[in-house]
């Protein structure tokens, strides 16, 4: 019996190693018991797969182990016919789990599988490595996907992911995107992945499936049924926790923080169409040209109506004038700021008073408000109602750039700044106002230092050096290739600038910045790969409750001036020092309060146990679901635990008391009390996640 | 609204019915009545002010209008579309002041404004008119000419800012109602609880050099659950421990850690003190009414007034705003429901503090980023500077408008452009009588620019 299951699995073995062609059959023979093991070099050696503790490791034994404990085989099946009877099958076992999920985990994907067995098994036959993934069909989460990402990681010893390599990974995804999950830092780990790299392969993604619109307008059908305001900010969670092209979401996010349009105190405060148009429009402009953002921007229906600028009317000699919003808020907030910038992103001083010399004053706002005279809502030539000349009402287009309608136009003189004028037009013509205005406000100085430190603060640190802000603005400056605005340029130098990625940078005492709120939640949802119960609904509508939420909802900034001022500083210390902290504008005793509350709750309610007693009750729709259970398996190891959530929630950098207070409040719920292993995980999250050290990114 | 509301979750709205009716229950100004008793020994030595801020800009233009035929015509003219119907304003008729009969011409309020007339009426209301941020007294002339203005004039951000701080014309760390807190400090011995309490999230008004502000909810102060020494951290009560230290004590050497631990650490301690202070308190009231975002603020304003003796607390400086006033468009409807709340609310909060027998004690004043143009845009009005405001408070020697009122035909001598008011009294007269009332007899660091001014004397309280 014993030689028969043993040759029941050699043959098993070998139509699955061979993918079952008779031809392979028969040349296996030649290839059982040859030499081939000569000319394993002496790092492949290293690597763990000499189970049997024979050398060197064979196919017809260490291969055939390895692909019998994949199938769950134990004691003697582990190695009957394989071994001589009366070996020592706990050693091989031991043996083999002690590598199991790390460095006999060929595949990288943290779990010691069939496929990692086999491609073992494949290997040690003297299979060419282009034919080792034949018939395989590898889990998601695996991260060497290529016969040579495996054969390099043979090669190298099958080493133990460096722990640094590890941190470094899971930091520049905390800056990048809306938080690392183990399966993105593996990758890049496991593929030796430069951070530039990453962004090169970021900037190459197409945009998002299905878009805003597609989810919130096309999809959910007529409004008022499933369509709702709701509708898009379930698209914003949707794309940005669960998104692939995280570093676009992730930018998408910190534009709709610098050209803010809002569903509080506005004329567009239920109107999920025009959000959603708006947010696909920032998703396409996110990694294009500055000046073509800035012009979507100006001449997005939402904006429009959002700072009234749709439809107004060229100016009354003595009366009613242009308004001014769009004019006044394109310059302060959305391009140039207030005053003068050096370009390292200090204010330039008149050399005789010493004082700050403001980037404007009134006249060029009334000249920017003549230039936004006479355009509405967009229309297509040959749809019902088509009619170029009727601006008292054409149809509501959230989907099309505002059009110009000329004989709404003012064609009055246009002062704008730094001396640019726009003379009287004697043919109305609002395109080429429209034109030069957008081009003087890109070509202006300021715009590299401006929106360069914004970019800077919203990434990585609330506080960079002048140094760091020059170096982002000469990217906004000239590309490599000389081009002014090119957003890739931008981005790349936010967040691959030695400022950046620079962990001694990191350590010191004026770094980081706040983590907002709504990406500490993002953090979370990723890292447990939060999912809705129900196929479609991602039901994360209002969070902004300060006393039991976050304090801040995707949408719902209070004002065009967002949450916080770039330049906002808490009265004390941080003022104290002349430094900033946006982010603490909305941080006090209220929102740290709802924010500890909220994440205790999410934490808890997300684990399986509790959802299946919020089941009894009819409520499960509700809830959105982690999957811990890579956590919950190591309940019971606290240091493991420890390990994954330090990685996943701060990079690595757990300070030694917080590690010993979590392992302590582990170690204070009993394994096995009612929930025991569910609580041990949700309070070890919750402790480092309501930490101040989680709160500031770093 | 949105139908956000419509969605909470079904467990969030039984929390909140649960927390509403918890707080809720009886007659609220007969309660607050009875507790006044045992407060009444402390009422004559204490005050507070309560700054109501319209963020956004209010349009003081269609705020209080111009009744005589010349100038309403020439306000119609202005405003074209966004005016007001003549008939439809409250006509109020402002008595003599100090400096003699009111000599400008007749004036209505916005019809939104029922409660403000009648407190103007009862004389616990004052005008004070065309106010706004000055570096020094300036003409139009010095105006055209380039005389120092305040930074960035006309800027949202920045004149809140200068409105706030004081100091229009330079960096400032501090507000001019925190600095008054400063002075002020002792007079609320070892309170837990700051003298500057915020349900406006973080300003620049209340920030002091010692005084720290502290922000409330509508209901009161928020407990972070898991810390509880009775339940504990998911049942677990050694980690209730565990988690207040991690979450209070930073242990590190990043100023942005610590400063989050301190804010932290400073919500548990307050906590503990406004929720026994809030217990013995009624909750709230149909006198502010459901749905008035401003009324909810002043309701629990009144509640932390009825709580002073257990806060420990003899002078309270608040902070309510409401937002939605920079009206480009859509003023005329969207101007009447804001204005609504502000006179629904502050009347609600002045019978409050009449039924806590401390209405004497309590000033509450209107400011805003600044007023808007009289010249329309269309359906809006656009950034301005001069603009009226309200002091409402049994103190105030109302019924009377203080200030000059301006001069509203476009072009006038208070007119810097498209209506935007040159303002005639600066915020530092404006908040010298505030702040006088509020026990401050030097000003040099309360309002260090106040000796610029010298006008007259504005004796509203």
């Amino acid at each position: 019996m014993p030689t028969q299951k043993y040759f029941q699995g050699l043959c098993f073995m070998i139509f699955q190693i061979f993918s079952v062609r008779a031809e392979h059959v028969i040349r296996l023979a030649s290839l059982i018991g040859a030499t081939l093991m000569s000319s394993i070099a002496a790092a492949q050696l290293a690597c763990p797969f000499n189970v049997s503790g024979g050398s060197p490791p064979r196919f017809t034994v260490d291969g055939v182990l390895l692909s019998r404990y994949a199938s769950t085989m134990r004691g003697a099946a582990l190695t009957n016919g394989v071994l001589p009877i009366g070996g020592d099958v706990s050693a091989i076992e031991t043996t083999i789990r002690d590598n199991a999920s790390t460095r006999l985990d060929l595949d990288g994907d943290r779990l010691f599988t069939a496929n990692d067995a086999l491609i073992a098994a494949r290997y040690l036959a003297g299979y060419d490595s282009s034919r080792w993934l034949v018939g395989i069909t590898l889990s998601a989460t695996a991260t060497r996907r290529t016969g040579d990402d495996i054969r390099a990681y043979i090669a190298q010893g099958c080493p133990l992911p460096s722990a640094s390599a590890q941190a470094d990974a899971a930091r520049f995804l905390t800056q990048a995107t809306f938080g690392p999950t183990i399966t993105t830092i593996d990758t890049m780990v496991n593929t030796a992945q430069t951070p530039a790299q990453w962004m090169d392969a970021q900037l190459a993604l197409p945009l998002h499936n299905p878009s805003h619109w597609k989810y919130v307008v096309i999809d959910k059908g007529p409004r008022g049924n499933s369509r709702f305001i709701n509708s898009v900010m379930e698209s914003f969670w949707l794309q940005a926790v669960r998104g692939s092209d995280q570093l676009r979401q992730r930018t998408v996010f910190a534009l709709s923080q610098l050209f803010v349009v809002s569903t509080v105190n506005g004329a567009v405060d239920i109107q999920e169409d025009a959000h959603a148009s708006y947010l696909d429009m920032l998703s396409r402009n996110a990694f294009g040209n500055f000046r073509t953002l800035l012009e979507e921007v100006t001449l997005h229906p939402t904006m429009a109506v959002y700072l009234s600028w749709r439809q107004n009317e060229k100016e009354v000699p003595g009366g009613r004038q242009p308004d001014e919003n769009y004019a006044r808020e394109v310059m302060q907030l959305f391009s140039i700021g207030l005053w003068q910038l050096n370009i390292d992103g200090t204010r330039r001083l008149d050399p005789v008073t010493g004082q700050a010399i403001p980037t404007y004053g009134q006249n060029d706002i009334k000249g920017m408000a003549r230039v936004l005279t006479g355009w509405n809502w967009g229309q297509v030539v040959g749809e019902p109602g088509y009619d170029p000349d009727n601006f008292g009402s054409p149809p509501i287009r959230w989907d099309l750039l505002l059009q110009p309608y000329s004989a709404y136009h003012s064609t009055s003189e246009k002062r704008l700044l730094n001396g640019v004028v726009i003379a009287p037009q004697s043919v109305s013509n609002p395109r080429e106002s429209m034109k030069v205005a957008l081009d003087t406000l890109f070509n202006h100085p300021n715009v590299g230092p401006f929106i360069g430190s914004q970019l800077i603060k919203r990434f990585v640190m609330s506080n960079p050096s002048p140094e760091y802000v020059t170096r982002v603005a000469n990217a906004f400056n000239a590309n490599d290739s000389g081009v002014r605005g090119d957003m890739k340029a931008v981005l790349r130098a936010v967040l691959l600038d030695p400022d950046a990625r620079s962990n001694s940078i990191a350590a010191g005492p004026t770094a980081g910045k706040l983590r907002e709120p709504i990406v500490r939640y993002a953090n979370f949802m990723r890292a447990f790969d939060v999912k809705s119960q129900a196929p479609i609904i991602y039901t994360l509508w209002n969070l902004e409750d300060p006393a039991s939420s976050l304090g801040q909802n995707p949408l719902r900034a209070p004002s065009v001036f967002n949450w916080y001022r770039p330049d906002y500083a808490p009265p004390g210390a941080i003022l104290a020092q002349a430094l900033v902290a946006p982010e603490f504008q909305i941080t006090h005793e209220t929102t740290v309060t709802g924010y500890s509350n909220f994440i205790t709750d999410v934490a808890e309610r997300q684990t399986e146990s509790f959802r299946t007693i919020m089941g009894e009750y009819g409520l499960i729709d509700e809830y959105l679901a982690a999957d811990v259970s890579a956590e919950l398996a190591l309940a019971d190891d606290p240091d493991a635990l420890i390990d994954r959530l330090n990685l996943l929630l701060l990079h690595g950098r757990i300070t030694p008391l917080l590690r010993a207070t979590v392992k302590l409040a582990i170690n204070n719920i009993e394994i096995t009390s009612y929930r025991g292993r569910d609580k041990r995980v949700a309070a070890a999250t919750v402790l480092i996640m309501a930490s101040p050290q989680f709160v500031v990114q770093k | 609204m949105s139908n956000i509301n419509h969605h909470l979750g079904r467990r969030a709205f039984l929390k909140r019915s649960a927390a509403f009716s918890a707080l809720s229950g009886g007659s609220f100004l007969g309660n607050l009545a009875m507790m006044n008793d045992a407060a009444a020994q402390t009422a004559s030595d204490y005050k507070a002010l309560v700054c109501v801020f319209l963020l956004g800009g209010n349009d003081h233009g269609n705020t209080i209008v111009p009744t005589t035929t010349e100038l309403y015509n020439a306000y119609v003219a202005a405003r074209g579309g966004v005016s007001l119907v003549r008939t439809s304003l409250l006509p109020i008729t402002p008595a003599a002041t100090a400096i003699g009969a009111y000599p400008g011409p007749t004036l209505g309020l916005h019809p939104s404004f029922t409660g403000v007339k009648s407190l103007f009426d009862l004389g616990k209301c004052a005008v004070i008119a065309n106010v706004a941020t000055l570096v020094q007294p300036t003409t139009k002339t010095q105006y055209a000419n380039g005389v120092l203005l305040p930074a960035q004039l006309f800027s949202h951000s920045d004149q809140q800012n200068s409105w706030q701080t004081g100091l229009p014309d330079s960096p400032s760390a501090t507000g001019w109602l925190g600095r008054a807190a400063d002075v002020m400090l002792s007079q609320n011995g070892a309170s837990p609880v700051s003298m500057c309490m915020s349900l406006g999230g973080n300003n620049m008004i209340q920030a002091g050099a010692n005084v720290v502000q502290y922000q409330l909810t509508n209901q009161g102060s928020v407990q972070i659950k898991a810390i509880s020494p009775q339940d504990g951290f998911y049942g677990n009560v050694a980690n209730a421990a565990l988690l207040k230290q991690v979450i209070e004590e930073s242990g590190s050497n990043n100023l942005f850690e610590n400063e989050y631990a301190k804010i932290v650490k400073r919500s548990i301690t307050a906590d503990s003190a406004v929720q026994g202070a809030l217990a013995g308190v009624p909750g709230s009231t149909a006198a502010f009414v459901s749905g008035n975002p401003l009324a909810a603020q002043l309701n629990l304003v009144a509640r932390m007034i009825a709580a002073r003796s257990a806060l420990g607390h003899k002078r309270q400086i608040f902070y309510v705003t409401l937002g939605g006033f920079d009206l480009h468009s859509a003023l005329l409807n969207d101007h009447a429901g804001r204005l609504g709340f502000v006179s629904s609310a502050l009347e609600a909060f002045y019978n409050a503090t009449v039924a806590l027998g401390v209405a004497s004690n309590v000033t509450a004043f209107t400011a805003s980023d600044f007023g808007r143009a009289l010249l329309a845009n269309g359906d809006g009005s656009d950034h301005g500077w001069g603009g009226h405001h309200f002091v409402v408070g049994g103190a105030v020697n109302g019924g009377r408008l203080y200030g000059r009122y301006p001069d509203t035909l476009l072009l006038s001598a208070d007119d810097v452009g498209e209506g935007r008011l040159l303002p005639s009294t600066s915020v530092d007269e404006y908040a010298a009588v505030l702040a006088r009332w509020y026990g401050i007899t030097d000003f040099s660091t309360v309002l260090p620019h106040l000796g610029r001014f010298g006008n007259y004397n504005m004796a509203f309280l």
